[in-house]
This record gives structure tokens, C-alpha cells and sequence, in this order.
């Protein structure tokens, strides 16, 4: 245990660790997003999610080292067919278990999790992978070291959460997910086909898993489990934010990496990962609106 | 042919059967109340109107089509609008987007128009567009779940207890909205707890009690029953 010592303290605005923050905030950010939005509309906890993100990292990495194709291109082919495969793990098992209840779909999902993982370590085997680039050099800015993969993480990250919340906003379909996320059935009475809505959901949502896991390989590395063993801040996001609230997801996430990163002035670095577990608890312990619910939707 | 006719309809949830058998119609631009103690069913027959709940037998036409097994999403296509009685405005989007969500089954290009006219009924709407709908009084939360059924201008307009849970001035400004709305020529059927209010409102009363409906008639009719006002008008 480091202690309460002053130097330690001081060091928690070290800006390194608060740059470090901000870069896995983003990824837990995204991957909140993604995961409240479908919940929002189809009311389970999908523990299948970080699976998802590991298929994406995996396509994405195939692409990248296995076909050549730039990074770019591979996570365009990461993020696509996790959209589709999101939407074909619905059509052929969700979809049979929508009428049951959430811990029906909870445990059809923790299912989905084994298989996925089990899919991924025959086809690209155990160990951990990592996307092709060169060996960076670790420029310094005002003290920091800031890599360019960090850089492209938050870069990435912010377009994604800003893109997401304009479609949320500011399209009609996207007006209407967030309607049918509030009432399904008022928004069958409005005449929204929710059924319809769903598919467009997962796709999006899937999308957002893929660069989410993709984003995660590019800060550590790719392993089969990588997305599982990052569900616990992910849903300590989701839960802090008010579950089902994509504003607060974001929030969460960014205030979960940061702390969590934070955390190693005064905790062993190997305890980091109790930090979103402590908050997740906290989480739950408060108000289930979330800790920023309300204010934020 | 009546404007909407249910023809002994029974429904209810998973095993329990709460309409035995219901009947009731609304002619064109007629006004109809139906009253009748807590659990008599009436939101269950709204309900099953507006497609929600399944009739399990009987028929529901509306303008001559038979629409008893339409699912809720397309019940609004043919021209029925209805405000359920909880969560019928989308709490988390703003004023504007409920109405936006109101007008779904519309031509974009018809919005502003329609937008503007719903303003002119309630112009406390107009106010305040970007406002989260959940952070409004009840008086005006009630106010635009109307707004936003209206926003297609329905032949028929259903509302679950328009007044509940409303204070007494605000109460007669909904009614006096409903009034206006079924002058212009909307057929309403209307579900109230008050009574003696809803009848003397309405065309005609129906009293709906255990799941069946026990009496029907104008609205003075009803009013006047020394048996209805003992039974259903607590007095
Ligand atoms: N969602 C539901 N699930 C099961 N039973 C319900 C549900 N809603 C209402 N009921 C039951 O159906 C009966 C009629 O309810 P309702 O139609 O809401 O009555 P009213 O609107 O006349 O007060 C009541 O006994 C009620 O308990
Ligand atoms: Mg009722």
C-alpha cells in the first residue's frame, strides 16, 4: 500500500495519469454507449457486449495484419461486421427469447459471451495479439508522454460520442430510438414500428462495440477475453450514468477511467481493475437513476 | 355504421380474462364517456382498441374496417389517436420532440404546419419547445400528450382520464380543450373517473362495471338515473 503520502497525493494531478485517464475513459465511454443504447430499447443486460468488442478487435486485426489493409480500413471492416453480426446474433437467438424475462435474456446472453470467446480462441488461437504499426516513439508534450495510438483513441472517441449524439438528437429515427427507449408502447402508438427500430439499434450498437474493442487492442492488447475482463468499469458506466441513458454512460465512463488511472498513486497498480468493481457497487447502492441521471439526459 | 364499433370484445392479460363481452360504439363527431368503478376494465378496453392488448373473441371495426387484430403501430394509420392514461408523453425528449414523435406517421413537409396549429390550441406548448417534457407541470405535461395526438389530426381522439390527478382550475381547461377539439369535429372517446363531469360533457355515457357494460344512454340520461347516480356517482 503506498499510503497517504503527500508526494502521492500530488502526484494525482500529475497530468500523465490524467492524460492516461482521458485515453481509457474514451474507450469505456464508447463502450457505455453502446451497451446503454441497447438496453435502453430491449431492456436486458447483454453480457455478450464485451465479446462483441472482441470480435470487432479481432476482424479489424485480420484485416490489418492478416490482409495488409491499413488500420483504418480494418476498423471500418471491424465496426461493420460487428453491426451485422450483432444483428444476426439477435435474428437467431435474442429475438426467440424477447417475450421472456430480463434474466432469461441475461443468462441466453452469458451464453452467446462463451460461445463468441470460444469461436474467437479456435479461430486466432489463445495468445495475445497486437495491431501491425511501427514501434512508436513516445513524443513528450509539456512533460506528458502522449503516444499517437492515445491520440487517435481520444480523437476517434470524441467523433463517434459526437456522431452518436447527433443521430440521437437530431435525426428523426434517432429521436425515435430514444422515444421507444423511454415507452415502447407509446411509441407503438405513435406508429413506430419498435420491431424495426431494434434492427437499427443493434446495428449501431454493434458498431459501437467493434470500434470500442478495436480502440481497447490499439491502447493494450488483443486476447481473446479482453472484453469480458473490461465488462466490470463498462458496466460500472453504464450504472453511475443511469442505465439506459446514453449522456450519463459517457459521462460514467470518462469519470470511471480517470479514476481508475488516478487510482495508482494511492493503490497498487494491480488492484486498478477494483476500481470500476467499487463503483460499480456504488453504483448500485445509490439511486438507480444513476449518480448523473437526471441532469443529463 | 358507426364511426367505431366493438362488438362483444373479451381481453385481458395473460390467464385473466378482464372484458366478459363488451359492446360500444362512437358515431361520427360524437363525444362519448365511459365511467365506472376502479378496475371495471375501462383502460383494458382503451387498450384493446388501440391495439395493445389482443381481443381474444369479438370485433373491432372502425370506419367500416375490421381493425381487431391491427397491432398498435398501425392503429394510428387509420386515423385513431389515443393518450393512455400513464406515460403518454415521452418524458426524456423535449416538447418538440414529442410532437415530432406525434406527427411519425406523417409527410415531413406537413409538420410545420400541423406544429402551428397544435400551438394555437395549446399555446403553452409554444413556450417552451426545448423544455424536457418530464420537467413540466402535470397541467402541462397533459397539455401535450393531447398536442401531440392531435399532431394528425385524428377522426377520433381516445383519452384515459384526461383529467387525473389535475387541480380543479386546470381540470376545466382540459375539458374545455376537449370540448374544443370535438367541436371542430373529432369523434373523442374518453375514459373519466369524474363522473358526473365526463357525462355532462358527453354525446352519450356508457358504465362499464366488472367488465361488462351495464348501462348506456345520453348524457343527461345517466345523470339523471336515480340508480346510476347511487351506484357510480357516489351521492
Ligand atoms: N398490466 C396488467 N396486468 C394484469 N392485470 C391488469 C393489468 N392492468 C390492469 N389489470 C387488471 O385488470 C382489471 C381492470 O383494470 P383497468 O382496465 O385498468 O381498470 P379501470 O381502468 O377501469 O380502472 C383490474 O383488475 C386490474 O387489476
Ligand atoms: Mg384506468
Amino acid at each position: 500500500m503506498a499510503g497517504f503520502d503527500p508526494q502521492f497525493v500530488m502526484a494525482a494531478f500529475d497530468p500523465q495519469f490524467l492524460w492516461n485517464g482521458l485515453v481509457v475513459g474514451s474507450i469505456i465511454a464508447v463502450a457505455a454507449l453502446g451497451l446503454t443504447l441497447i438496453f435502453g430499447i430491449l431492456n436486458f443486460i447483454n453480457i455478450a457486449y464485451g465479446d462483441y468488442m472482441a470480435v470487432g478487435a479481432y476482424f479489424a486485426f485480420a484485416a490489418n495484419t492478416q490482409y495488409d489493409l491499413p488500420i483504418v480500413v480494418a476498423a471500418l471492416i471491424g465496426m461493420v461486421v460487428m453491426a451485422v453480426g450483432a444483428l444476426v446474433v439477435d435474428k437467431l437467438v435474442f429475438e426467440r427469447f424477447r417475450s421472456r424475462s430480463a434474466i432469461v435474456l441475461l443468462v441466453v446472453s452469458i451464453g452467446v459471451a462463451f460461445v463468441l470467446r470460444n469461436l474467437i480462441r479456435i479461430v486466432w488461437g489463445t495468445g495475445s495479439r497486437r495491431f501491425s504499426g511501427p514501434i512508436e516513439a513516445a513524443p513528450q508534450f509539456f512533460g506528458i508522454r502522449v503516444l499517437p495510438d492515445q491520440v487517435a483513441i481520444v480523437v476517434i472517441s470524441v467523433a463517434i460520442l459526437g456522431g452518436t449524439y447527433l443521430l440521437l438528437r437530431r435525426t428523426r429515427i434517432g429521436i425515435a430510438m430514444r422515444a421507444a427507449s423511454d415507452d415502447t408502447d407509446l411509441a407503438r402508438i405513435r406508429g413506430i414500428d419498435t420491431e424495426r427500430l431494434v434492427t437499427y439499434v443493434w446495428l449501431v450498437g454493434g458498431a459501437i462495440a467493434g470500434i470500442a474493442g478495436i480502440l481497447l487492442g490499439l491502447d493494450a492488447q488483443i486476447r481473446p477475453n479482453m472484453g469480458f475482463t473490461a465488462l466490470i468499469p463498462i458496466f460500472a458506466a453504464v450504472i453511475l450514468g443511469g442505465i439506459g441513458d446514453p449522456i450519463g454512460a459517457v459521462a460514467g465512463g470518462y469519470a470511471i477511467g480517470i479514476t481508475q488511472e488516478l487510482s495508482v498513486v494511492v493503490i497498487p497498480t494491480e488492484y486498478k481493475p477494483a476500481i470500476g468493481l467499487l463503483l460499480l457497487i456504488i453504483g448500485l447502492l445509490s439511486k438507480p437513476e444513476g449518480i448523473f441521471g437526471e441532469a443529463t439526459r | 355504421m358507426s364511426l367505431l364499433e366493438v362488438s362483444n370484445v373479451e381481453s385481458g392479460y395473460g390467464d385473466v380474462l378482464v372484458l366478459h363481452g363488451v359492446d360500444l360504439t362512437v358515431e361520427d363527431g360524437e363525444m362519448v364517456s365511459v365511467i365506472g368503478p376502479n378496475g371495471a376494465g375501462k383502460s383494458t378496453l382503451l387498450k384493446t382498441v388501440a391495439g395493445l392488448l389482443e381481443a381474444r373473441t369479438g370485433t373491432v371495426e372502425f370506419a367500416g374496417e375490421d381493425i381487431t387484430d391491427t397491432p398498435a403501430e398501425e392503429i394510428i394509420y387509420h386515423g385513431i389517436c389515443y393518450v393512455p392514461q400513464t406515460t403518454n408523453i415521452f418524458g426524456n425528449l423535449t416538447v418538440i420532440e414529442n410532437l415530432k414523435m406525434g406527427a411519425w406517421a406523417l409527410e415531413d413537409a406537413a409538420f410545420e404546419d400541423r406544429v402551428e396549429r397544435v400551438y394555437e390550441r395549446f399555446p403553452v406548448l409554444e413556450d417552451r419547445p426545448n423544455q424536457r417534457a418530464e420537467t413540466m407541470s402535470g397541467g402541462q405535461q397533459q397539455m401535450l400528450a393531447m398536442g401531440a395526438a392531435l399532431m394528425l389530426d385524428p377522426d377520433l381522439l381516445i383519452l384515459d382520464e384526461p383529467s387525473a390527478g389535475l387541480a380543479p382550475r386546470l381540470i376545466d381547461d382540459v375539458f374545455e380543450k376537449i370540448r374544443d377539439i370535438n367541436d371542430s369535429g373529432t369523434a373523442v372517446l374518453m375514459v373519466e373517473q369524474n363522473a358526473r363531469r365526463a357525462l355532462r360533457e358527453a354525446d352519450r355515457g356508457v358504465v362499464l362495471e366488472l367488465g361488462q357494460d351495464r348501462f348506456e344512454g345520453t348524457g343527461e340520461e345517466l345523470l339523471d338515473s336515480e340508480e346510476i347516480a347511487e351506484l357510480y356517482l357516489g351521492s
